[in-house]
């Protein structure tokens, strides 16, 4: 899961799909200030990894987040900035 | 290489000591065992390999050296060990130092990490295995 979000475009593609709602790589293209083309493969990239399903709606394919991915992506935050507080503790800490 | 860019969750603590001991205690061999577990080593500059015992999370890691601006950031992916290299949930780790007042007698430590498209192959672990670590 973690690697479909390793691109920061496709991160942030990821966030406004889960604020948005379902939505098009066409409507998403000038919110992420990159090509339709570009926003179409990076929604490609996050269903296959599980994170989006798509919805063919009349000439155009809806993408939107699956919900419980997002969680688990705040889960991982926190998790990572807990561990990091106390590396950094030990690190403080060392003579 | 330019200033990676820092996306992701992030933490930052001010160490009472300066700028060049913090990045020694971080990437010297001795440093770098004493902070990150028993067996840990890294290899400073880009494409150096990185072993971490890593006793917070319990999960030892290996990774290699991304970049290296000395006394100012240090860069590198890591993956938990034992994962296969194309599954891993491999991520990145930047962490930079500023002084935090003149003339610099402590330091402000931020790290951020962020998942990765990185993949980090397989690397020797033996050090792990010879310190006593299970995985």
């Amino acid at each position: 899961m973690l690697t479909a979000l390793g691109d920061p475009t496709r991160r942030r593609t990821f966030e406004l799909l889960a604020e948005r709602g379902p939505t098009t790589a066409t409507a998403l293209a000038p919110m992420l200030d990159i090509s339709r083309q570009a926003v179409a493969k990076h929604l490609t990239v996050l269903a296959d990894g599980g994170l989006a399903v798509s919805e063919r709606v009349g000439r155009e394919t809806q993408y939107r987040a699956v919900p419980d991915r997002l969680d688990l992506l705040v889960a991982w935050s926190d998790r990572t900035r807990t561990l990091w507080s106390r590396r950094l503790d030990r690190l403080a800490d060392l003579d | 290489m330019s200033q990676p860019v820092a996306n992701g969750p992030a933490v930052s603590r001010e160490i009472d000591r300066p700028p060049i001991e913090v990045w020694k205690q971080l990437t010297s061999p001795d440093g770098f065992e004493q902070w990150m577990g028993p067996g840990s080593t890294i290899e400073p500059e880009p494409g150096g390999e990185l072993i971490a015992a890593d006793p917070e999370s319990g999960v030892p890691k290996v990774g290699r050296v991304l970049d290296v601006d000395p006394e100012r950031h240090l860069h590198w992916a890591w993956r938990p060990l034992g994962n296969k290299p194309t599954e891993g949930e491999t991520t990145e780790v930047l962490v930079e130092l500023e002084p935090a007042d003149l003339p610099g007698s402590t330091t402000i430590v931020t790290v951020t990490e962020q998942p990765s498209t990185f993949v980090v192959g397989s690397l020797g672990a033996r050090a792990l295995v010879g310190a006593g670590c299970s995985y």
